[in-house]
């Protein structure tokens, strides 16, 4: 009896592990080690946009990323989510659920501070390898604090 | 109104007849014509006994030194050491004749360039016709103008509440109220944070406010910054506002070394606020509080733990911006154009960057244009091009002051003057409900609204008005409540002055045309709920308002997101989309009037337009095919339907330059991703 409830038990064990390694082989993320990093949008469609918007993302190897932007707002705004990047080409989505707005063929440089994006045919946007700066993360937040009140002023 | 019926039917015979002759009726009496021409106003409400003269440049020179001999020999200065002026002097009895605008070595050259030295102040018996010793004044060469000393009026009821402590009820919604500032009374300021508070009012709306509470959470000023408050005396030691009260570094000699915190343009002496009678009913004459109410709204002292708050009083630490007092009201003393001249001259040559006028014409104005009203009030016209240019306003903070006026509070369908005038900010009156308030000007000439509040009409009585401070030797307490565009106007110098903290605090420049546009387009709408009839003080038919309170409501917080950056407006390709431009031109976007949109041959090129974007319906139509950024320019008028000009009143132009992003796909939740 005793032996069979080892049996048992390490069938169960056996399960457990095998269950285990799958939930983890499912849950890896698809990362080209060469996108990780924190990257500023440097050019888009052959313009520089500092002057008009601002882009930071950092893709993390866990397979989340951080967006900060300054395009339709005054102040950086922070968008979070998951990608995976392979072969070439970067996808993902928000954690809202939203897609991202169209997958990406991406190119690393061989020094490995600039990353290339290429939506469709024409919008091509090159990032540089560059720390996110302190102040761009904190105004994000003031304004995620801020935003919410705001947005009930329309009378 | 009825002088505005006699200036129509002047026009009218004026047109019937056609003769270029001036729209305003001008003083008769003796002299040539062309003597008649010189004499810029009329003489009701003026000052008896007392002209304004501007000679010409040639004769400044023999009048300075005679000004000069005079001095010397320590007699009165009476005559002017112009022989032809001097006779006519002789005539009406001049008893004392000296410049409108003192000299003081520091901005004595600026007071040349802009030829502020050439007008004159002389004083003779009040029994003598004023009219004709106008006429006699303006015959003679070396005098090019003449002016009456016209009074001003304050734009409020002139009914004031105090403050009842006590046994009162709490505002029910004060659990609510999310600002951070431990100031106890401003739970009752409902013109900062309205949330409905039925304590105030039945029909109170909830964000009928300037939306500060959120903006103070990123600025509450900053010392830098001046607001000039040309009013009644502002109580300097009130202890709510003490700690906000600009002082001056360098006091002049023109005021005896005492324009510590301004000076007392009324009545020639330092800064007074208490000076009053009391008759047997207890109706108080002079002094009202009017300046010190008004100051309390722009900065009274925030996060101190004690009364109210200000709009841009800081956070507790020092920080509120500084209230310069330029007295023009005192006791039973009127303003006149020679105290306002002065007191808006003061303003500019000692930086205050805001001008803060809560004034107005006595009676009815008797002008409908800019063109009447230069020629009829050059002296405070000459003053406020001084104060607004560059060249002369001493403030780093931007380049020119703004000059912030109430609309006034006759119900009339356009604003009072000098809040008219084309370059002058003019602001209307809402009540807690978000409505326009019963006694409000509208209409032409009106660019913004404010809180004003209306004492009369609402379940919490005066509690619908705004809470500010107070003269206590005069209402017994230092908090109290009054209504008015009066109250309404400091809301927006308030806000003004909050943004040009934050221009500061972030290094930004700005430019002061640009500041403006910022400032009329940081708006939130209200004509949405003009339906139907108001009764408060007086009935309302609401839809006679719609479109005329100006640009919409003031949002302090707008502002600073405004002064923060200017967003792009992000556009799918391949469609042609129909846009409304909240982002730049505030919540009443599509009902403005738009007058122009520029962009280059080359950005429509870069985007594949088919065709050049324009306005349509309050909306930007655009389509474009290809990605990119293009640049686009949109004009606007802020405050009626056409932009003012001289010949006819009417709004601000202001305008708003922004990037266009074209992208095939972007993510429906704004990612750039």
């Amino acid at each position: 009896m005793d032996n069979m409830k080892k049996y048992i038990c390490s069938l169960f064990a056996a399960a457990f592990v095998l269950l285990l390694s799958g939930c983890s082989k499912d849950d890896t993320p698809v990362v080209d080690e060469g996108v990780i990093g924190e990257w500023h949008l440097t050019s888009w469609t052959g313009i520089a946009p500092a002057e008009d918007f601002d882009v930071y993302i950092e893709f993390r190897a866990d397979g989340g990323f951080d967006l900060y932007q300054k395009v339709e707002t005054s102040v950086f705004v922070k968008y979070s989510g998951r990608f995976t990047a392979e072969n070439g080409s970067i996808s993902g989505s928000y954690s809202d659920g939203e897609p991202w707005g169209t997958g990406y063929a991406y190119e690393v440089s061989a020094d490995g501070k600039t990353l290339t994006m290429t939506a469709g045919s024409d919008e091509v946007s090159v990032y540089s390898k560059t720390d996110i700066p302190e102040e761009v993360r904190a105004a994000s937040d003031a304004l995620t604090k801020a935003s919410s009140y705001g947005a009930e002023r329309f009378l | 109104m009825k002088y505005r019926n006699t200036f129509l039917t002047i026009i009218s015979v004026l047109l019937v007849s056609c003769t270029v002759e001036p729209a305003v009726e001008k003083a008769g009496g003796e002299g040539t014509g062309a003597g008649l021409q010189k004499i810029c106003n009329t003489s009701s409400y003026a000052e008896q006994g007392v002209l304004l003269a501007k000679f010409s440049e040639a004769a400044v020179p023999s009048i300075e030194a005679a000004v000069q001999r005079n001095i010397a020999t320590r007699s009165a200065v009476t005559r002017s050491g112009i022989a032809s002026v001097d006779e006519i002097f002789s005539e009406i009895g001049v008893t004392s004749f000296e410049r409108v605008f003192p000299e003081t070595e520091q901005y004595e050259k600026n007071t040349r360039a802009a030829g502020l030295h050439r007008w004159y102040y002389l004083t003779f018996a009040p029994d003598q016709d004023l009219e004709k010793a106008a006429a006699r004044l303006a015959s003679v060469a070396e005098v090019s103008k003449v002016q009456f000393n016209k009074e001003r009026t304050k734009a409020f009821s002139g009914e004031t509440y105090p403050l009842v402590s006590g046994n009162v009820p709490a505002p029910q919604t004060k659990a609510i109220v999310r600002a951070d500032f431990n100031d106890p009374e401003l739970k009752w300021q409902w013109h900062y944070i309205n949330n409905a508070d039925q304590a105030i009012s039945t029909t109170a709306h909830a964000g009928a406010d300037i939306n500060v509470a959120e903006a103070w959470k990123l600025t509450g000023g900053d010392p830098r910054v001046i607001v000039a408050v040309v009013d009644e005396g502002v109580k300097y030691t009130h202890p709510d506002l003490a700690a906000n009260m600009w002082t001056n570094p360098e006091p002049s000699e023109a005021y005896d070394y005492q324009d510590i915190h301004g000076w007392n343009f009324a009545a020639g002496k330092p800064v007074s606020w208490a000076e009053f009678t009391t008759d047997a009913s207890g109706k108080v004459s002079g002094d009202s509080g009017h300046g010190t109410h008004v100051a309390g709204t722009v900065a009274a002292v925030n996060n101190n733990g004690i009364g109210v708050a200000g709009v841009a009083g800081g956070t507790g630490k020092g920080d509120g911006v500084r209230i310069m007092s330029c007295q023009i009201f005192s006791g039973d003393v009127n303003a006149t154009d020679r105290a306002v001249g002065q007191a808006i001259k003061y303003a500019a040559d000692h930086g205050a960057s805001i001008l803060q006028c809560s004034y107005g014409y006595a009676g009815t104005p008797p002008f409908t244009s800019d063109r009447e009203y230069e020629e009829f009030s050059p002296v405070e016209m000459e003053a406020l091009r001084y104060f607004m240019d560059p060249e002369y306003n001493t403030s780093t903070v931007i380049d020119g002051g703004i000059a912030i006026y109430s609309a006034g509070n006759d119900s009339q369908p356009y604003s009072n003057y000098p809040g008219g005038y084309r370059e002058c900010i003019s602001v209307t009156s809402i009540g807690p409900d978000g409505l326009p308030a019963y006694y409000t000007c509208y209409g032409d000439g009106c660019n913004i609204a404010a809180p004003g509040g209306e004492t009369t009409g609402h379940a919490g009585k005066e509690k619908a008005g705004v809470l500010s401070t107070l003269v206590s030797e005069i209402s017994g307490t230092d908090y109290g409540y009054n209504q008015g565009t009066s109250m309404a106007c400091p809301h927006v110098s308030g806000v003004a002055a909050l943004g040009l903290s934050y221009m500061l605090q972030k290094d930004k420049k700005i430019s002061r045309e640009d500041f403006i546009s910022m400032l009329l387009t940081s708006v939130n709408e209200i004509d949405s709920r003009f339906e139907g009839t108001k009764t408060t003080g007086a009935t309302l038919n609401l839809e006679d308002y719609r479109g005329k309170m100006g640009s919409g409501l003031v949002d302090a917080y707008q502002l600073l997101m405004q002064i923060e950056g200017t967003p792009c407006l992000k556009v799918p390709t391949g469609n042609l989309e129909l846009i409304t431009l909240t982002q730049y031109f505030g919540g009443s976007a599509e009902d403005l009037t738009y007058t122009g949109l520029e962009i280059s041959d080359a950005d429509i090129e870069k985007l594949g337009m088919p065709a050049k974007p324009k306005m349509y319906n309050g909306q930007l139509m655009i389509k474009c095919t290809r990605p990119g950024v293009a640049h686009i320019k949109v004009s606007a008028v802020a405050g009626g339907k056409r932009p003012g000009s001289e010949s006819v009143m009417g709004g601000i132009e202001v305008t708003k330059e922004f990037a266009v992003i074209a992208r095939e796909s972007a993510a429906s939740n704004g990612g750039w991703l």
